[in-house]
């Protein structure tokens, strides 16, 4: 009876919840569901690479009759017959990718830094595009046996320090009693595996600690229990996985508890273990409540410890890392220098988090604002001005600049030594911003042919890939026509309008879901994907991607198109991100086969 | 510090800490091996006193007779495979195994460059300089199936300058240095800062119950009825991680056999020690199996032209390399070396008692319902196969263990002149390696050489 009340109560709350988010919607507004999930991998711009129906999977609700999806419904927050998603199952032990357990043991051991032993640690498989594919993240015999170590290292660490011991284990008064020394563990506990301990793992963890000076080389009876007690903490299944089981709710499905939900928003939004206030709110069971759920993760994307996230997501997207330690020709580029790349990822960085943080932007705003940060050594290879060191915001000149795309990261990172790369450049517009189904390049491509005097970088490559060649199909049709359209800058980012004693030609077509669209250079194409559905639903589902951990499934197509349609509206990322951490599939798992509702 | 040394690092071994900003290990990120299949590889030089269409050469004085089941009765004495007679029933001895490409300049190194690679010897360099040009199957292995660990790479004897290593190739003419000091060899593998101290047993004691408080808290988890198959094999991963850490943590050499180590280590320059030298490395290697720390090891016995005086019953032989063309000299040309057959023979008889001195010590760890022995694979070859020829026909390849029933046992088989990239195929595909379409590996070596595995190996 109990979980039935639990059941309904999420059902209306949430609801309401997914209401309020959609105010400034004009008729989009959502109702949970939970169905039996269908694993099925899902481009990330929403549609299903098998082709699929995209409302396939969405079914009909445990209390009455689902609507077919989409996004109808009236939004008046009440007992509406809605869209509903349909949830995807995953892994019940999502483990701590490398960055998390860093930040999770400055934070459970309240160091002033994280520890920085990952560093060392075997590495994750690849596969996974934000490194955080729970599906992937185990732990392996090399990965138990680096958790060991460190484990061991970090125990000595703090339990030979009397500060670092008192901050995490308190001595108050004398005496070392069962009971005393039971409060600590809870608490400690508490954090560590992210839940209260049952008293069987207290009395577990306290059978440890009275042994511990017979277990450490420690002599101090109460530090040498806390050494042995934070070894096992930090090998704990508990710690190293957010384990998330969930309870069934009366329609079966299994709905995350308030301190599931805690961890998950908490790993989701600061890639962290929850605060004090997270653990309160899930103490209090607020976050099983839409209304709550909904307001903690306003403020967590608020904090600013969000900003370390979605300056990450916005890295891995963008591909920033590639900038890091480029080199270009010196005797092309004598401007080029080797402090060069780190001012680029640094103003690429401050710039997205100008947008998404101070600016609250979202999508449109990174692809068409036209101003950066820059100091005098950058701002001369944009052609403005500014003195010194320091970074200043400055406005770019808007005929050549809107946007990321713009910028000298990607421009120069997508470039060879001499010469740019049109090439390159498409292929990374066509998979990172519009999420479109390339296929894999065919083996043994031959090179560009030689440059012929006089001729430009688009004559050359379309010579190579464009019509009438074995590679216009992808090249012609999608890759060149994004490429080119950066045309009008060098291979390290610079604007120009002539190119080899001729005229840029930065002209085009794409062909997106909603039609063929033609631009005349960066700014006008950049404006294109600004208002493209596709492109703002391939941003959704990589947020999904990252925030949940997993990539998207068939039956998160709704959800992305929800949250994708959103971006398009002009939501800001954040805005986005709570529309994806309060959705149903945020907070619930389908209920396990064979469950009858 | 590598990979295995960081394992045992985990059990305390390294008991100073240093401060905060110095605590990450500098440890190569690296899959770790556990106890799993394996294979050991000895390789002996100057081939073998066999059957050959030599005049230099005599009767057939290291094959059995005939093809078919082994026994140790059907091993005649006089034939230096007798040494391993007691282990007839776990061998597979493979003739009509060639090497495809002629030297470019020396057979040594041209044999060297291919024993383990089935690649063709490099042109330039050439003559005692060439090198392999693709990489050998150990490190294939290791590459594949314990990617950022490397292959333990062991010699044993002098390495006069001539032609030092030829065995294990990271990449075409990347050849691999091999370690001649086995108490190197193993503070390296164990990480052992010094051999008198060992694991602190306090921090063994703590590691052990933290280990339990971890299992017992998995064991929880696994025993819920709500699990998927992934998660359970996640689970399973983790728990069975813990035990294969505990393994590792707890490798070590007995005390007697350590200080034996490091006192005979000290004279692994010396060519009369090359014997004990090389049971020592061969302890190691069967130790690092045991404890699921390496998944393959080679130990290259004496140089490129093994130049090695042995001793038998009180008789100081030739130079090995001068025996192996029975001769006093490098070449073909000289004053004979009277009995120089028969001393070939001993000398190959004194291999295969390093390599039974392996099978003894795999033997001795249990595994399962059987030994180690039984886990993996070890192996002894050699560069060339006829003494005097100097030549790639017929190859001796001496196995034992079936790497966990995936090869025949007590068996002698004909492989009918196949290349040697067939074999090491059959190796590699042993151990679990694949191939490009995830089938077994059937592709190692050469690309110009015949696909394939050797079918009459295969259980």
């Amino acid at each position: 009876m109990l979980e039935l009340r639990r059941s309904l109560i999420w059902r209306r709350l949430s609801l309401h919840a997914i209401a309020l988010l959609a105010l400034s919607a004009s008729a989009c507004t959502l109702a949970e569901g939970a169905f039996g999930a269908k694993r099925e991998r899902v481009g990330k711009n929403g549609r299903s690479d098998t082709g699929g129906d995209s409302n396939s999977n969405v079914g009909t609700g445990a209390s009455g009759t689902g609507a077919s999806g989409g996004t109808n419904g009236s939004g008046n927050g009440g007992d509406v017959v809605a869209p509903v998603d349909a949830l995807t199952d995953s892994t019940r032990f999502p483990r701590l990718t490398h960055t998390q357990w860093e930040n999770s043991v400055r934070d459970l051991l309240k160091l002033s830094a994280v520890p920085g032993l990952s560093s060392a640690f075997t590495t994750d498989p690849p596969g996974s595009t934000f490194g955080n594919n729970g599906e992937l993240l185990q732990v392996t015999p090399g990965l138990s046996g680096d958790y060991a170590r460190a484990a061991s290292t970090l125990a000595k660490k703090v339990a030979g320090d009397p500060a670092s011991l008192a901050r995490l284990f308190p001595r108050k008064g004398a005496g070392t009693s069962d009971d005393r020394t039971r409060n600590l563990l809870r608490d400690f506990g508490l954090r560590a595996y992210r839940r209260p301990l049952e008293d069987a793992e207290v009395d577990s963890l306290l059978a440890l600690w009275k042994n511990g000076t017979a277990l450490t080389d420690t002599t101090d009876a109460f530090a040498a229990g806390a050494e042995v007690v934070i070894q096992v903490a930090l090998q704990s299944p508990y710690f190293v996985y957010r384990t998330e089981f969930g309870s069934p709710g009366a329609d079966g499905v299994l709905y995350l508890s308030n301190y599931e939900l805690a961890s998950r928003l908490s790993y989701s939004l600061w890639n962290t273990m929850p605060d004090d206030s997270l653990m309160e709110a899930a103490r209090n069971g607020v976050l099983v409540k839409a209304e709550g759920l909904l307001e903690t993760a306003t403020r967590m994307l608020d904090d600013a410890r969000a900003e370390p996230l979605l300056r990450e997501f916005h890295a891995k997207l963008f591909h920033l890392d590639r900038v890091d330690g480029l080199k270009k020709s010196v005797t092309s580029f004598p401007e080029w220098s080797d402090d060069l790349p780190g001012l680029v990822r640094k103003e690429s960085e401050l710039f997205v988090s100008d947008v998404v943080g101070a600016q609250n932007g979202g999508l449109k705003q990174l692809l068409t604002a036209n101003y950066t940060f820059v100091n005098a050594k950058l701002a001369k290879l944009y052609g403005v001005t500014a003195q010194g060191d320091t970074f200043t915001k400055t406005q770019l000149d808007p005929s050549q600049r809107a946007g990321i795309l713009t910028r000298l990261a990607f421009l120069a990172s997508y470039s060879q030594e001499t010469v740019h790369d049109p090439i390159h450049r498409g292929v990374f517009v066509n998979l990172q911003i519009i999420c479109s189904a390339l296929p894999d390049a065919p083996p043994n491509i031959p090179p560009l042919p030689p440059n012929i005097p006089g001729e430009t970088m688009r004559e050359r490559v379309t010579r190579h890939t464009g019509p009438g060649t074995c590679g216009a199909g992808c090249h012609g049709t999608y890759i060149n026509p994004a490429g080119f359209a950066f045309e009008n800058f060098d291979a390290i980012g610079r604007h120009r309008t002539m190119e080899a004693g001729k005229p840029v030609n930065a002209k085009d077509s794409l062909h997106f879901d909603d039609g063929d669209f033609s631009y005349d250079g960066p700014v006008a194409f950049s404006k294109v994907l600004a208002e493209r559905p596709q492109v703002h639903r391939c941003y959704a589902g990589n947020l999904l991607e990252f925030t949940f951990g997993r990539p998207g499934g068939a039956n998160d197509r709704a959800l992305i198109e929800r949250a994708g349609q959103a971006s398009l509206r002009g939501d800001s990322t954040k805005k986005v991100i709570l529309t994806l951490v309060t959705a149903p599939s945020f907070v619930a798992r389908p209920a396990p086969k064979g469950t009858s509702i | 510090m590598n990979r295995r040394s960081f394992l045992v690092g985990a059990g305390g071994v390294i008991v100073a800490l240093p401060a905060l900003e110095a605590w990450a290990p500098k440890v190569a990120s690296a899959a770790s091996p556990g106890r799993g299949k394996f294979a050991i590889i000895l390789r002996q030089a100057n081939g073998v006193a066999q059957f050959g269409q030599d005049s230099r050469d005599s009767g057939e004085k290291y094959f059995p007779d005939a093809v078919g089941p082994l026994t140790a009765a059907s091993i005649p004495s006089d034939r230096a495979l007798s040494e391993i007679g007691k282990y007839a029933n776990k061998l597979l001895v493979v003739r009509g195994v060639n090497f495809k490409f002629g030297p470019n300049g020396c057979g040594h190194t041209g044999g060297g460059n291919q024993c383990l690679t089935a690649a063709q010897p490099s042109h330039d360099p050439k003559g005692n300089k060439s090198l392999a040009m693709g990489e050998s199957i150990d490190n294939r292995i290791a590459r594949e199936l314990t990617p950022g660990v490397e292959p333990l790479t062991l010699y044993a004897g002098r390495k006069e300058g001539y032609i030092n290593e030829v065995l294990s190739y990271r990449g075409p003419k990347m050849i691999r240095a091999a370690e001649g000091n086995p108490i190197n060899a193993y503070k390296r593998l164990f990480n052992m800062p010094n051999t008198q101290g060992g694991a602190d047993p306090k921090e063994a004691l703590a590691r052990k119950s933290v280990n339990d408080a971890v299992r017992s808290q998995l064991k929880t988890l696994q025993s819920r009825s709500d699990l998927s198959a992934a998660d359970k094999q996640r689970l399973d991963l983790h728990f069975s991680s813990i035990r294969d850490l505990e393994v590792a943590m707890s490798c070590k050499m007995p005390s007697t056999e350590l200080a034996n180590l490091e006192k005979v280590s000290a004279e692994f320059m010396n060519g009369d020690r090359l014997v004990d030298i090389a049971k020592l490395q061969l302890d190691i290697a069967a130790l690092a199996a045991s404890c699921g720390m390496m998944k393959v090891a080679t130990l290259q016995i004496g140089d490129g032209n093994d130049n090695t005086v042995y001793t038998v019953n009180g008789v100081r032989y030739p130079s090995y390399h001068f025996v192996s063309h029975r001769v006093e000299s490098a070449g073909d040309t000289g004053p004979a070396i009277p009995g120089a057959v028969e001393m070939h023979h001993q000398i190959d008889r004194i291999h295969l008692r390093m390599f039974a001195h392996l099978l003894d010590k795999l033997s001795s760890y249990p595994s399962g319902s059987g030994t180690l022995l039984d886990q993996g694979v070890a192996m002894l070859t050699n560069d060339l196969a006829h003494g005097p020829a100097h030549d790639y026909n017929n190859v001796p390849y001496v196995l034992a263990g079936s790497a966990g029933g995936f090869l025949k046992q007590g068996q002698y088989v004909d492989a009918g002149g196949v290349n040697n990239n067939k074999i090491l195929n059959t190796i590699g595909a042993a151990l679990g390696c694949k191939n490009a379409a995830g089938g077994p590996l059937d592709d190692f070596g050469d690309p110009s050489l015949e696909k394939g595995l050797i079918t009459k190996m295969l259980a």
